[in-house]
């Protein structure tokens, strides 16, 4: 490609170094002029704390994950119930939508509770207690995950929209 | 409440539904689930009005030991590079069992965005032996269950964070779910049951 137009990115090492040396608390370290190939073949260690040559079990990143969790979210606490009927308000419709969500193939199901009135989310525990004890009754097993992220907002005067 | 942009003080209950650490559990501590969430620092948000979710440092070391207490696994909701900073140290002080599971929430404005180098740049910072999870919001979410699992992590969808499955299509929950499914499978990915997660994450089963 001499000559050509396109421009060929600087060699610098690639992103699979950068994790290692973040995987191990360590600096990053640098060293050009070695292609991704001749790094791994070459026995350097990944980092000059890392004693021994980096295997793919360092990395997060740069593997495929082939077994996969699927998590539902199932409502939040978003205005999402003036756009969408089908986002699930009373804890026994949350209930049914994950028992449905990990019939379909979810292994957890992450709920939050609403206002039965007002549809905007809540903390109220008799909630909670009744789309828990509907979704750990029903004939299909699932991983239950409550959000604890109710209880830190505020808005401000000039919110178009009033915090729980 | 905060007040306007000239004049934020003085602060009022109205507006906010802020409340202390043991509080915010008390549905934790009472109904034990095998996971709860903790949003591992501060953030504007600006859908559907002009809001701030405040979880200072000490709110969130009182929630962690609280929930470790329990016998709850954390799942570690970061929104941004710092909020994985503010993970790492929750870990060092001990306030973590292993594995740490992690969710990268993406694409919620202001936190980071859904763009696919600004999420590998976070699954680059993740700590050792974390098992991780991403989602994005609105239209990028099923393109996310792809790109997390390619990422090495796994998926998540649903109505919290996504309410169509096409263009103008209003989407179930289960229809979210077996879209997930499709995706995964036609990677010919495993997708796992809740058997296999309690096994993978250490999770106590209750219920």
């Amino acid at each position: 490609m001499r000559g050509s137009s396109i421009r060929r990115p600087p060699i610098s090492e690639p992103l699979v170094f950068i994790h290692a040396g973040a995987l191990h608390g360590e600096p990053i370290t640098f060293r050009r002029g070695l292609s991704a190939s001749a790094w791994r073949s070459s026995g350097y260690p990944a980092s000059p704390t890392l004693k021994r040559p980096l295997d793919a079990a360092d990395t997060i990143a740069g593997r495929v994950n082939t077994e996969v969790f699927i998590t539902c979210a199932v409502t939040g606490a978003g205005d999402t119930t003036l756009s969408s009927e089908r986002v699930p308000v009373t804890p026994q419709q949350i209930a049914e939508s994950a028992i449905e969500a990990a019939r379909a193939g979810a292994a957890v199901v992450h709920i939050h509770v609403r206002d039965p009135e007002t549809g905007r989310g809540s903390r109220d525990v008799a909630l909670y207690r009744e789309a828990v004890e509907r979704v750990r009754a029903a004939d299909v097993d699932a991983v239950v995950n409550l959000t604890a992220g109710m209880g830190a907002t505020s808005c401000s005067a000039a919110s178009t929209r009033r915090s729980p | 409440m905060l007040g306007g942009v000239d004049a934020p003080l003085p602060l009022n209950a109205d507006g906010t539904d802020m409340a202390g650490a043991a509080e915010r559990l008390a549905h934790v501590a009472e109904l034990r689930p095998e996971i709860c969430t903790l949003d591992c620092g501060s953030m504007n948000f600006a859908a559907g009005g002009d809001y701030v979710m405040t979880n200072t440092p000490a709110m969130l070391r009182a929630m962690a030991q609280r929930v470790q207490e329990l016998g709850v696994r954390p799942e570690l909701e970061v929104f941004d590079a710092g909020h994985l900073v503010m993970v790492k140290d929750l870990i060092r002080d001990g306030l973590i069992d292993d594995p740490p599971l992690i969710q990268l929430c993406m694409g919620i404005p202001y936190g980071a965005p859904a763009d696919p180098l600004g999420f590998m740049a976070l699954v680059n910072q993740l700590p050792p032996g974390a098992v991780f999870s991403a989602f994005s919001i609105g239209r990028m979410q099923l393109p996310y269950v792809a790109l997390a699992a390619i990422a090495g992590g796994n998926v998540r969808v649903g109505l919290e964070d996504n309410i169509y499955l096409s263009r103008g299509v209003l989407a179930s929950n289960a229809q979210l779910v077996e879209r997930a499914v499709t995706i995964l499978e036609a990677m010919n990915v495993r997708v796992l049951g809740p058997g296999d997660v309690r096994d993978k994450l250490g999770l106590v089963e209750r219920g």
